[in-house]
């Protein structure tokens, strides 16, 4: 009699989990963090080119970045600026040379050789796609997932599943030589058909490892040279950030709300970007993804919202009093950058960055 | 040539006194339980500041300076209406619990039992993968969808059951659940098959008052008034029907009338519970088997008796739910469920002597 209850409890339970174990997946779900209920008016997409984030030119230091007015009337001493740019970016740029068997260390620690770089791959993650393009080898990806839609070269690379489902038999059948996860759900099944199966160390903790991965795909794939690229890309754009916030303190409070006031805390790669502006996060003090409390919201006062659907803060009159409320001035963050913890990411957080403020990133 | 038979029940009739006094002390337990659900939260509020919020507004006191805005919004439009939400949720469960199970004769039914609860999910998720923007303003589509969800599907589970030319009580409860599982299943395809975050559609399933505003407990109010005083109404006929057919025909019981507006009614209530708080299993089901260990299966004592247990247990939950591993909120169905069950088998072996009869 109660069946149709547990029916549905026990669906929810179940995908309640496995989006949980997803967002602590290397990557998240391909649109776990898009938290764009549909609702929400399609977000207009930026048109990406590779130009946008690889330099034409070989990266040798950042560019020297203009001290701003702000900056100096703090006082900013000058000669941390020469002990920053000496040490962390290399004078020259030496080409780098793919070294077969290559051994590369998985999420569970085990080791996985690859003696010659594989040609048929199938990246079941986003984040992986968009790498092995962005490096230029998209042209050896034979398979992915349903949810992955970018670069528009995806279209013509054929489907074996969702986030929740993969059809095995179909990739045996591509004869892939590779099969890269985010996350383990198939990782057994897989191996038991006698696949190749790589699942990387999950970036979550640290913004950083994203350059790592990067620089694994290169390693992977053979094309050392545009990953390490686009590795000393991210990592400068990055480091030229970190610097211009290096003389604050602290900046103002963040609330970001994925739908229904669940929240990225501590250990998520959101968390991490709010670290690295110095933003002070409201729910410091949550692990993972969490449901806040809305009193506790109120009660800590963010004084920046970002949500992929602000109709919904805006219309509860409980929130009315926080600042970005009455002024209507939730951020509409771009899931489609920093949901995907790819080579796109950088522009997300450098529009977050430009967003939060103004005027100091020229 | 008087039955002897029916001796008995007509002085029940006669001598039975309406259970005033056990109504009055619930209405305090929910009165002090309310009082708790908004003393205690996730932010520390001084007991002595909440109550000089709440009289605040009777300009009884000269409002204290150190009483801030922060601490009026938190108590007046999160706490309260959370809280009323709650009660209000919690007795509709409780009394169409108790209705069902009256109505099927069966110890196991609860609200949700007539396709109520995948009819609303499905309509719910509909609205929400539609892509359509689900809020105007202060109108949202979402309890909206879920409400005429749960009664289109219980409206066809009642025509199949007219059409097998069955009225019989069975029919309606085999088609209730033929639809429900089609209106899971299509639930299932439609998640399985959308790519947006699934994380506020799979939170409104699991049932919870993070969202409750004022709104929400006025727009459910009048379908609650409407359809739990029918039910009331009908309290002392739900007795007369826990006889066998024919013995409640010869009392001058129109059965299928009866039938047909606690169905209407009982649904009416369910659904209206469920359009903005989702779906909270366990109250419905445990609340009025509380009352019938405690004190019997008379419905006329039953239905009002479990409707304020159904109340008061949801308020604690929910206060369970927001504050046990605060800032974060649980489903407060994982607490109804967690506390619920042990509590309920408490009961069943303290009043071991009775048992639990009258479907």
């Amino acid at each position: 009699m109660v069946r149709p209850v547990l029916l549905n409890t026990s669906i929810a339970f179940v995908l309640m989990i496995g989006m949980a174990s997803c967002s602590e997946g290397s990557s998240p779900t391909p649109k776990q963090p898009n938290p764009a209920a549909p609702a929400s008016a399609p977000v207009p997409i930026k048109t990406y080119t590779h130009k946008q984030i690889l330099p034409s030119t070989p990266i040798t230091a950042p560019t020297p970045i203009p001290i701003t007015k702000e900056i100096q009337s703090q006082k900013f001493p000058k000669d941390r600026i020469v002990q920053y740019f000496s040490a962390p970016s290399p004078p020259t740029y030496e080409k780098l040379t793919a070294q077969f068997p290559l051994t590369v260390i998985a999420r569970d620690g085990s080791e996985i050789i690859f003696n010659k770089p594989p040609e048929r791959i199938v990246a079941y993650d986003a984040a992986a796609v968009e790498t092995i393009f962005a490096i230029g080898q998209g042209h050896k990806i034979i398979g992915t997932h349903s949810w992955v839609s970018h670069p528009v070269e995806v279209e013509n690379i054929e489907k074996v599943g969702d986030a929740f489902n993969m059809n095995i038999e179909r990739i045996l059948d591509l004869d892939a030589d590779l099969v890269f996860l985010f996350h383990p759900t198939f990782k057994e099944e897989l191996e038991k058909a006698g696949l190749k199966v790589l699942l990387l160390e999950s970036v979550d903790d640290d913004l950083m490892k994203m350059a790592d991965t990067f620089r694994t795909w290169g390693q992977i794939t053979g094309a050392v040279n545009e990953a390490e690229i686009l590795a000393k890309n991210f990592e400068s754009r990055i480091a030229k950030i970190k610097f211009i916030l290096d003389p604050y303190h602290s900046g103002p409070s963040v609330f970001q709300d994925v739908g229904d006031l669940w929240t990225p805390g501590n250990n998520t790669l959101m968390g991490n970007v709010f670290q690295l502006l110095k933003l002070k996060n409201v729910a410091h003090d949550v692990d993972n993804y969490g449901q806040l409390s809305p009193e506790v919201i109120i009660d800590r006062n963010p004084q920046i919202i970002i949500s992929s659907n602000p109709d919904l803060l805006y219309q509860n009159p409980a929130f009315n009093k926080l600042l970005p409320i009455k002024n209507k001035s939730i951020f509409k963050s771009n899931d489609d950058y920093l949901g995907i913890p790819g080579p796109r990411f950088i522009l997300g957080l450098e529009e977050l960055a430009n967003e939060f403020y103004p005027g100091i990133f020229k | 040539m008087k039955p002897t038979t029916y001796t008995n029940d007509q002085d029940l009739v006669l001598t039975y006194k309406y259970p005033w006094n056990k109504i009055t002390i619930g209405i305090v337990i929910i009165f002090i339980c309310a009082v708790i659900g908004v003393a205690i939260g996730s932010v520390y509020i001084p007991v002595t500041s909440v109550f000089l919020i709440l009289f605040s507004k009777l300009n009884l006191f000269n409002e204290s300076t150190e009483l801030t805005p922060a601490w009026h919004t938190i108590i007046w439009n999160i706490r309260l209406p959370r809280v009323v939400l709650a009660l209000l949720v919690g007795a509709s469960l409780g009394i169409s619990g108790a209705t069902y199970q009256g109505l099927f004769k069966n110890p196991l039914a609860d609200p949700y039992l007539i396709g109520v609860a995948s009819g609303a999910s499905l309509g719910a998720t509909i609205v929400f993968l539609s892509g359509i923007p689900f809020t105007y303003g202060y109108f949202s589509l979402l309890p909206v969808a879920s409400f005429c969800g749960g009664i289109i599907a219980v409206f066809i589970a009642y025509l199949i059951s007219i059409k097998s030319g069955n009225t019989h009580l069975s029919t309606l409860l085999l088609a209730g659940l033929a639809i429900g599982a089609f209106a899971t299943a299509i639930t299932g395809i439609l998640m399985l098959r959308s790519d947006p975050d699934l994380r506020p559609l799979l939170s409104w399933l699991m049932g919870g008052f993070i969202r409750a505003q004022w709104s929400h407990s006025i727009l459910i109010m009048p379908y609650m008034i409407i359809g739990v005083s029918f039910i009331l109404g009908y309290s002392r006929i739900l007795n007369t029907m826990q006889l066998e057919g024919y013995y409640a025909e010869s009392l001058g019981v129109n059965i299928e009338k009866t039938k047909r507006i606690l169905i209407v009614s009982a649904t009416l209530v369910t659904a209206a519970a469920v359009s903005f708080s989702g779906l909270i299993g366990f109250v419905g089901l445990i609340a009025p088997h509380i009352i019938r260990l405690l004190w019997g299966t008379d419905y006329r004592t039953l239905l009002p008796l479990s409707g304020l247990v159904g109340a008061a247990f949801l308020i604690l939950a929910d206060l369970a739910a927001r504050t046990i591993v605060s800032p974060i909120e649980l489903p407060v169905g994982i607490i109804t469920a967690l506390v619920g069950s042990p509590f309920f088998v408490y009961v069943l072996l303290k009043t071991k002597g009775s048992t639990v009869d009258g479907y």
